[in-house]
């Protein structure tokens, strides 16, 4: 009975003490970043004195302000959309988000070189860490805990995977890396191409149907006009958008008899293996299918395949600029 | 006799004890951020105070190892007392469908607080505070449902526990999904990972948030874990020594539902820890509950930081989440308990 006493007293001690020890490391770790900053801030001004005056840069984006080292040099993309962003402004991130292991395959020639971060899930902070980032360019769809994990690295700009903020995205991507004038030129370039082809086939498409469906687990999905290819179809083209599209809140599917009845005229469809696993067989499956073949898309040959990358996020200027050139050819057919 | 016993018992504790501090020490000197041995021990003692270190240990390595201990401990000791009341050693709060109660309701609870977060703006320690007094709501009523579906003649019968339990947790787990893909449409995947069991974003917030439940009702349940033993005997058995069972039964299964919530707002669901560790428990030490108990959390707490410790580092940089891992171990486990349980 005494032996037992001792122990449960002495297991008391221990956990005491552990918990003491825990609540001086909790004080002491929520100071650390705060001089790790100072610290940072101190060596640049060193390195930088007759360069620049000021240690920090302010940058304003969708409205919040985000404080970041006066000169960027390592920007870690924690996002897909970040990463199609850099790739079509000719920025080199230090650390971009891998999928199965490596850079996705679309993206590997413009990113060469980057270190992996983990998956989009998961972003791993340590190996972020070690890349020393500027800026980490994360997505606003991290919850709260990762984003907060990941502002006591650096600061991260949530970058926003609404397609209609595509703009926004690229010219904050711009003023970090320097490369402002690039990328209100891709934007300029995009606008001038996307009216000029709106007074083209804009008239022709006003009494015609334009899908995009992407399939997903083996089932087609749409999504609402702003979101993934959609603006450019129906806001930069000017395409009416069909009812189905109104309808949609988010990512809704569609059933084949769905898509019988809207009867589309042109339909883009995107298919990514890896997002298909259970069912690899669904594109070929799809195309066979009967009341697909009905449809007047699939009668007048009309329905174009992964006429971009089928990893593409949809609203970035990587995927706005590509499809745009692909809806162009393929809808003057 | 008791003597041998409790030999047993302390040489247990003591070895899973050090096992753990071994499993703790790959956990905080391995990782995606290069470190040397050195410079960890520096770090944790003060010595050095590079920031970078600082930050690597303390707030991504640490939490994460301490979230693990206590959600193993958790999980140990909530298992040990739902076997122990439902008089079956196949069950479990995840097989059972308390994980996937408190989480559906823990869902819903991030779902309208977000809703209502749009126009307050009102502090995050709030909310992450608040989830486990949600997650204790939905383990409750997972656990009443489960109760009245599984009462038979004036007794637990323990097949319909099993199924009543699966069905209910599939059924949780359906609405989880189906509030988190209405909260953010385009992400799903968050979901998924989150209702898989993930400790992969634990920060000292967590720990505030799940210490006292599981330290304060580990001490309720030990103080009554003597009771478990006369559970074991015929319900009239038990009745006739001047227990209050029905009343004792419930004080013990809310207050592992309390563990349980707790657990599930920081971690996710993750199954099977609280299967195992009861198990193993039983086999080293006997089955005086007593002594089930305390060894009981002690693996819990081993399984869990070695699992997480595999997750973090087998794939690296990718993570994998610490519920599949501890699933991988889990699934052979169970199977391998079904098929002694019919010979």
């Amino acid at each position: 009975m005494m032996k037992r006493r001792y122990l449960i007293a002495g297991v008391a001690a221990v956990m005491a003490l552990s918990l003491a020890a825990c609540g001086d490391k909790e004080k002491e770790a929520a100071t650390a970043p705060a001089a790790a900053n100072t610290e940072q801030a101190a060596t640049a001004e060193n390195n930088k004195q007759e360069e620049t005056t000021a240690t920090e840069q302010t940058v304003t984006y969708l409205g919040n302000d985000y404080v970041l080292p006066a000169q960027v040099n390592n920007i870690v993309a924690a996002s897909l959309e970040s990463m199609e962003d850099a790739a079509i402004l000719g920025v080199k991130p230090v650390g971009v988000l891998a999928i199965a292991d490596a850079i996705p395959t679309y993206l590997a020639t413009d990113l060469e070189g980057a270190a992996l971060i983990g998956d989009k899930f998961a972003p791993n902070n340590e190996a972020i860490l070690a890349l020393d980032p500027d800026v980490i360019l994360g997505t606003s769809k991290f919850g709260e805990d990762v984003a907060g994990q990941l502002n006591k690295i650096q600061t991260m700009i949530p970058y926003s995977h609404i397609s209609t903020n595509w703009k926004e995205n690229l010219l904050l991507l711009g003023q970090v890396s320097g490369k402002s004038a690039d990328a209100e030129k891709i934007i300029a370039d995009y606008d001038a191409k996307a009216a000029e082809a709106k007074t083209k086939i804009g008239e022709s498409l006003k009494d015609k149907k334009v899908l995009v469906i992407r399939i997903r687990q083996g089932s087609m999905c749409v999504y609402p006009a702003g979101v993934y290819l959609n603006p450019v179809i129906y806001e930069d083209l000017g395409a009416t958008i069909p009812e189905v599209i109104t309808k949609t809140e988010a990512q809704a599917e569609l059933s084949l008899e769905a898509l019988a009845e809207i009867n589309p005229d042109y339909i883009f469809l995107q298919f990514e293996a890896s997002e298909n696993t259970d069912n690899a067989t669904a594109l070929d499956d799809l195309q066979k299918n009967p009341i697909f073949q009905s449809v007047e898309a699939a009668k007048n040959n009309h329905v174009f395949v992964n006429t971009i990358d089928p990893l593409a996020q949809g609203g970035t200027a990587w995927s706005k600029v590509r499809f745009l050139d692909a809806a162009i050819e393929n809808l003057l057919k | 006799m008791a003597k041998t016993g409790f030999g047993r018992y302390a040489t247990t504790i003591f070895v899973f004890l050090g096992f753990t501090l071994i499993a703790g020490y790959f956990h905080i000197t391995n990782g995606s951020f290069e470190m040397s041995v050195m410079d960890v021990l520096k770090t944790l003692l003060r010595i050095d105070s590079n920031p970078k270190y600082n930050l690597v240990i303390f707030e991504f390595r640490l939490p994460r190892i301490v979230i693990a201990a206590i959600v193993g401990i958790g999980l140990g000791i909530a298992g040990t007392v739902i076997q122990g009341v439902t008089r079956n050693g196949l069950a479990d709060p995840g097989i059972l469908g308390i994980n996937a109660g408190a989480g559906a309701v823990i869902v819903a609870f991030m779902f309208f607080f977000q809703m209502a977060d749009i126009n307050v703006l009102s502090g995050t320690s709030y909310s992450i505070m608040m989830m486990p007094l949600f997650g204790f709501v939905g383990g409750a009523l997972a656990a009443i449902v489960i109760y009245v579906f599984s009462w038979r003649n004036g007794s637990l019968d323990m097949q319909r526990l099993i199924l009543t339990g699966i069905a209910i947790s599939s059924g949780f787990g359906a609405l989880s999904l189906y509030i988190s893909l209405k909260m953010n449409a385009q992400d799903f995947e968050m979901a998924a990972v989150w209702s898989v069991g993930s400790i992969y974003s634990a920060n000292w917030l967590y720990v505030l948030a799940a210490l006292p439940w599981v330290v304060i009702l580990g001490i309720v349940i030990y103080r009554k874990s003597y009771l478990l033993n006369y559970f074991q005997l015929e319900e009239s058995s038990v009745k006739s020594l001047g227990i209050a069972v029905e009343k004792e039964k419930s004080i013990l299964l809310l207050c592992s539902i309390g563990i349980v919530s707790a657990c599930v707002s920081v971690s996710g669901s993750i199954g099977f820890i609280g299967l195992m560790a009861p198990h193993i428990a039983k086999r080293l030490v006997g089955l005086n509950h007593r002594y089930v108990l305390p060894t009981s959390a002690v693996i819990g707490m081993f399984l869990l930081v070695i699992s997480d410790y595999f997750a973090k580092t087998v794939f690296a940089p990718s993570e994998l989440p610490v519920g599949i891992v501890v699933s991988l171990i889990g699934i052979p486990y169970f199977l391998y308990l079904l098929a002694k349980a019919k010979a």
